[in-house]
């Protein structure tokens, strides 16, 4: 609980504050400034590509292109790699998935934001969820043949043994890689900028040096967010093909 | 390390399912819908425009090719006037000319007539001054005057001996 009024540590501005506490028999559904930026993450997605798209006028202002990009984005990308119906299927998620991500990676490194993506909890909510989801879909579409997802045909008899657990090994490892890989990325980048921004007042006059530093690791920072958030959605694209194809 | 605080763990995922889930629902509800609406629009304008040009290009192709064929019938078309009038011409002159001879032939072979019979006149005329001229210098010379008839005769005879 991190109820202090100034923030020390680099690693305190991730710290959880209950804004309202609520409590739904037993369990804990407080209203805190991670539920904050998830509800204006919704918001501003939901404003951007409502309201983005105007009258969908036939040549689109900076705006509508925006909304576009985005979508032609996130359909592209499951065109190639999903393709078919599947592809249709799972547009809408895929894309809300990529659109809350990326702005709830971007909104958090306005100064003071809270970035709900640097929570593990929240992206191997996401992950479970995507693992767990693929997984019942590649067992409801190939029934028991989902298992030879772990020993692909052609494959030698001997190398079973071998193969079958790293396979498996692998598969479990999805969720995980998935989840660690965006919070990780988040997290490290914010506690980065809070260390060097330490930085720019114990430095006095140099204290520029750093801060020079700051104003490139936010660019960095901004590619890392879009970068993070395509990949986490690319990879569900993936997921989403294996379960479908079974092989690859 | 925040992250790892298992007390804050409840609240986070109620509120990542209530907002995702919102959001999925106004994606897959009202945005995404719209927006398709509109990239399809587009596409089927242009589809449409690109069509209509087509079209359009083909009907001045073939309103060329049947300016082209009409002019190419109008020139054919004159050719041919042109060379009936031709033969029409001709064919006038030739007659005209062959009328123009007849005329000519007639009125040579009348004049040839005409000029025979004067010249017979001149002669007789000639053969009668003679005969006159023949009598009386015979008269003159041995004062008998030979009738009209044997001087005639003899003149007739003196000239056709001449020719």
């Amino acid at each position: 609980m991190a109820t202090a009024e100034k923030h020390e540590g680099p690693l305190d501005q991730f710290a959880i504050e209950r804004f309202v506490e609520i409590d739904l028999g037993g369990f804990d559904a407080s209203f805190t400034n991670s539920s904050t930026m998830m509800v204006v993450t919704v918001a501003v997605v939901t404003l951007v590509m409502t309201l983005g798209l105007g009258r969908g006028r036939l040549v689109p202002g900076r705006v509508q292109s925006i909304v576009e990009l985005s979508y032609e984005l996130v359909a592209k990308m499951l065109g190639d790699i999903v393709g078919g119906r599947g592809a249709k299927r799972f547009f809408p998620f895929v894309f809300s998935l990529f659109m809350f991500l990326l702005f709830g990676n971007l909104l958090g490194l306005i100064p003071y934001a809270f970035t709900f993506t640097s929570h593990i909890i929240v992206t191997i909510a996401l992950a479970g969820f995507i693992f767990a989801g693929t997984t019942l879909l590649a067992i409801i579409i190939h029934k028991h043949k989902f298992l030879t997802y772990f020993l692909p045909p052609g494959v030698p008899m001997w190398m079973a043994p071998l193969l079958v657990p790293i396979e498996i090994i692998s598969y479990l490892a999805r969720p995980i890689s998935l989840s660690v890989r965006l919070f990780a990325n988040m997290m490290a980048g914010h506690a980065i900028l809070h260390v060097f921004g330490g930085f720019v007042f114990t430095l006095g006059f140099f204290g520029f040096l750093p801060f020079a530093f700051i104003v490139a690791l936010y660019g960095l920072e901004l590619l890392v967010a879009m970068l993070q958030a395509y990949v986490f959605a690319i990879l569900t694209c993936l997921y989403i093909r294996d379960a479908i194809y079974l092989h690859h | 390390m925040p992250q790892l605080e298992f007390g804050d763990y409840a609240p986070q995922i109620a509120w990542l399912f209530v907002s995702f889930v919102v959001l999925l629902l106004l994606m897959w509800r009202v945005a995404l819908p719209r927006i398709g609406r509109v990239l399809e629009e587009r596409e089927t304008r242009i589809a449409d425009d690109l069509a209509q040009a087509e079209k359009l290009r083909s009907d001045a192709q073939s309103a060329l090719d049947s300016y082209q064929a009409a002019l190419a019938e109008a020139r054919s078309k004159a050719h041919t006037v042109l060379a009936e009038t031709q033969a029409k011409l001709d064919a006038e002159a030739a007659e005209r000319r062959a009328r123009l001879d007849d005329e000519l032939t007639q009125k040579s072979a009348e004049a040839e007539t005409r000029i025979r019979q004067a010249r017979e006149q001149a002669l007789s005329n000639v053969r009668d001054v003679a005969a006159d001229v023949a009598r009386t210098t015979t008269e003159r010379l041995i004062g008998v005057a030979p009738d009209q008839q044997a001087s005639e005769a003899a003149t007739d005879a003196a000239m056709s001996r001449k020719s």
